[in-house]
């Protein structure tokens, strides 16, 4: 389908001197010309429902984009085999089938935690279009935003072969200006009735931008508590002031790519890691680690990553696992090869820990929901809440105990806590009397945990306890971040692509994106349909390379990435921090190099 | 004359959430400054081309047609004559939903062309509320008068099927 938005441009060039008031004008014209359009961006066809075949059993129907010309289709999801699949008919492009959910009995598990939220009461774009194609947030959306992602730039140090997004390959720079991004992060703080209070910066990278700190400080300003930056954290290994700067700033963490713990399943920054770490210890500036898994390729390190991030738990706070999202056009046989779900995941890490996390320590995101409800309750204000889809993500939470991995789950009686706080939610919205109804809880916390059970550091003064009583009687950011330097966070969140693709997902998801027109829109829309968000907006306010090039006097080219291995290799911090995960003294020099030329990393030195 | 379309629907569904829902709509258009009760010419099936209207109402409550779709359901596009839009048409929309108790409202759509104001949203079980709905609605509206009599009925969910 061609798409006469794509040619929607903004002088950009023009603007690098104007006011926030300016981008609220220029957003409010060009708005509508962004958004996608039927019948030239997509096509509606949802009247054929997908025949179940022998042997499957019917779950749902759902709505899902072909992943060949985005017509919005009716798709079966379905159980065979264990496991859960989804299938779509599209009139032009025949039959499309993928799994999407690897054990059926973990999704039916998952399904029972399953809480809607309330969305927003102000949406920034009326109904006019089915979903997906009306994000922006529209007036249908169910959950409020609870991390907004802001694309700092589209430049990057590196150009690794798989990703089309960086400056080079789009042909433009996007590089929003502090004044635009005042514009950006004021509607994120309009929201209602919940407003943003979490922001990912990320790019292209980041750190590129000489401004990052003045970003970062201005959004602090505007009341933003929960700042993370998305890097591969290679400037950090060798800028240990850039940590400091970072932590002084107000970042709370880093989201920092980690896909291995041998150079090669990690040939991004398996070498830069180690000293990222130690500077952002040195800082105090936390980090989570971020591998992507690809059936294959990384799946048997996921119980190493674990390892490796226990052993360094002063400064790593979790391991937000993100299996392999497969975008363009993708034959069967290989999404196949490279596909893994969540609960094909979680079974590798429960096989490759012996078993010490296992699938029954896992959560759906929305199941701490009730929580939220409770605070909500007690408080008579609206709270933060996840409500996502089940299905997009799984979390746990383990402590190091001496040489053993303990989920939560083994001396905290999970189940029949959230059940618990469920039904108290339950009895304030009723009308309970919310003083009784917090007696009834406090007395009754201490016996969901089986202290023996617990590891020695949660034993000593019961420290859990007063944890869990702060998080329930504070309910506020310090009571959860106390918590979270206590524990390892694991998280797993499966990103869509048009393969798996389900409405019902979008129209949950609570991580957004938000457009240099002050549009909200879901993850997976920005990402899985590019053309009609990701890189629709940002071509629109980019900067054409060359003219970039002339106005900053840098050439895009110069500041590419030439890693030196031999020094990385050589050094104390890298071979300290995998002591005891890996034996990196047998794997042979060679291989090093040929994993760095390999992902696209030119050396030095 | 203008057609005004709106919906009845029931619904059962639990994927991925357990859903009841019941919904459908009362119409009334304004003139002269008196409401007058529209009258029902047709009722067919529900097509492709009314998602967006459907989903209108549907987004009140944070719901889409894809939930629909998630579960059993059976849906009717209820078309309305409009002697007279000039001064808008008034939707009195009951919905009950909701596991494990129903909860039922009144929602008060203003339409004027393809836009509409929620005037006012009354939970069924506040029967003072609902009562005062008549007289809330006459006065925001500068009616000389309003009448909901033929609608009570409705209001108090006895209509509906699913309770």
């Amino acid at each position: 389908m061609s798409s006469a938005q794509a040619s929607v441009r903004v002088d950009y060039l023009s603007l690098m001197e104007a006011k926030e008031e300016d981008f609220r004008k220029v957003a409010s014209k060009v708005r509508n010309k962004l958004i996608p359009k039927q019948g030239v961006d997509y096509k509606v066809s949802i009247a054929l429902r997908p025949e179940l075949k022998e042997g499957e059993r019917l779950i749902t129907f759902t709505h899902s984009a072909c992943p060949y010309c985005r017509s919005l289709l009716t798709a079966a999801l379905f159980e065979r085999d264990g496991k859960v699949w989804i299938r779509k008919i599209c009139p032009e492009h025949g039959e499309i089938e993928e799994i999407y959910w690897g054990d059926y009995e973990l999704y039916t598990k998952f399904r029972r935690w399953q809480e809607d939220g309330r969305g927003v009461d102000n949406p920034h774009l009326p109904l006019a279009a089915p979903c997906p194609f009306n994000c922006g947030i529209c007036p249908r959306h169910k959950s409020h935003p609870a991390l907004v992602n802001i694309v700092l730039t589209n430049r990057c140090d590196l150009s690794c072969w798989y990703c089309f997004f960086y400056s080079e390959k789009a042909g433009y720079v996007y590089e929003p200006t502090l004044e635009h991004l005042k514009f950006m992060v004021r509607a994120l703080r309009e929201m209602s009735p919940i407003s943003v209070k979490a922001v990912q910066l990320t790019g292209g990278e980041p750190t590129l931008r000489d401004d990052l700190i003045e970003i970062i400080e201005m959004i602090k300003e505007f009341g933003i508590t929960h700042v993370q930056v998305n890097t591969h954290a290679i400037k950090l290994a060798y800028e240990p002031e850039l940590a400091v700067k970072l932590r002084k700033a107000g970042t709370n963490v880093l989201y920092v790519s980690f896909d291995g713990v041998t150079p090669y399943t990690n040939p991004k920054n398996h070498w830069e890691v180690p000293y990222a770490l130690e500077n952002c210890k040195r800082a105090g500036l936390g980090v989570v680690l971020v591998p992507t898994i690809i059936k294959g390729f990384n799946d048997h390190e996921l119980g190493d990553i674990v390892r490796f991030a226990l052993k360094h738990s002063e400064i790593v706070r979790g391991v937000n696992f993100q299996p392999v999202s497969l975008t363009g056009r993708i034959p069967k046989l290989e999404r196949e090869k490279y596909r893994i779900t969540i609960p094909e995941a979680i079974a590798a890490l429960e096989e490759q820990t012996g078993g010490e996390i296992s699938k029954e320590d896992w959560y759906p995101v929305p199941s701490i929901a009730p929580l939220s409800r409770l605070v909500e309750g007690l408080t008579g204000r609206p709270q933060f809440t996840l409500t996502n889809h089940f299905a997009c993500g799984a979390a746990t939470y383990v402590f190091k105990d001496g040489d053993k991995i303990v989920p939560i789950t083994r001396f905290v009686k999970v189940d029949g806590l959230l059940e618990y706080l469920r039904e108290k939610a339950h009895e304030l919205e009723g009308g309970g009397n919310k003083y009784l109804v917090l007696l009834k809880i406090l007395a009754k916390l201490n016996s969901f945990v089986e202290w023996r059970k617990a590891p020695s550091s949660l034993r000593r003064r019961r420290s859990l306890l007063r944890l869990l009583y702060k998080i329930l009687i504070k309910h506020d950011y310090s009571s959860l971040g106390e918590f979270h330097y206590r524990t390892l966070f694991l998280g797993m969140m499966h990103f869509q692509d048009l393969y798996n693709h389900d409405v019902a997902r979008v129209q949950r998801c609570n991580i957004f994106y938000v457009t240099p027109d002050g549009r909200l829109v879901p993850f997976c829309s920005f990402n899985v349909l590019p053309e009609l968000y990701r890189d629709r907006v940002q071509k629109a306010f980019g900067v054409p390379l060359k003219d970039w090039e002339r106005r900053t006097g840098v050439k895009i080219a110069d500041y590419k990435y030439r890693r030196n291995l031999r020094k990385l290799v050589e050094g104390d911090v890298y071979r300290r921090y995998y002591e005891g995960i890996v034996n990196v003294n047998s794997i042979p020099f060679e291989d090093h190099i040929n994993a760095s030329k390999r992902f696209g990393i030119p050396l030095s030195g | 004359m203008p057609i005004f379309t709106s919906f009845y629907l029931v619904c059962k569904a639990e994927d991925p959430k357990p859903l009841k829902l019941e919904l459908g709509s009362d119409i009334y258009y304004i003139l002269r400054g008196k409401a007058a009760k529209a009258e029902l010419v047709e009722e067919r099936e529900f097509l492709d081309e009314d998602l967006i209207e459907l989903e209108r109402r549907l987004s009140l409550l944070k719901l889409s047609y894809n939930d629909l779709i998630h579960g059993s359901y059976y849906i009717k596009a209820r078309r309305f004559l409009i002697p007279h839009e000039g001064e808008g048409v008034l939707e009195l929309m009951l919905v009950k939903w909701g596991v494990p108790r129903p909860l039922g409202e009144v929602y008060v759509l203003r339409w004027l062309g393809e836009e509409y104001e929620l005037m006012i949203k009354v939970p069924l079980s506040n029967s003072r509320r609902l009562r005062r709905l008549p007289v809330f609605l006459k006065d925001r509206l500068g009616l000389r008068s309003f009448e909901l009599r033929e609608s009570w009925h409705s209001l108090k969910g006895e209509s509906f099927k699913f309770k």
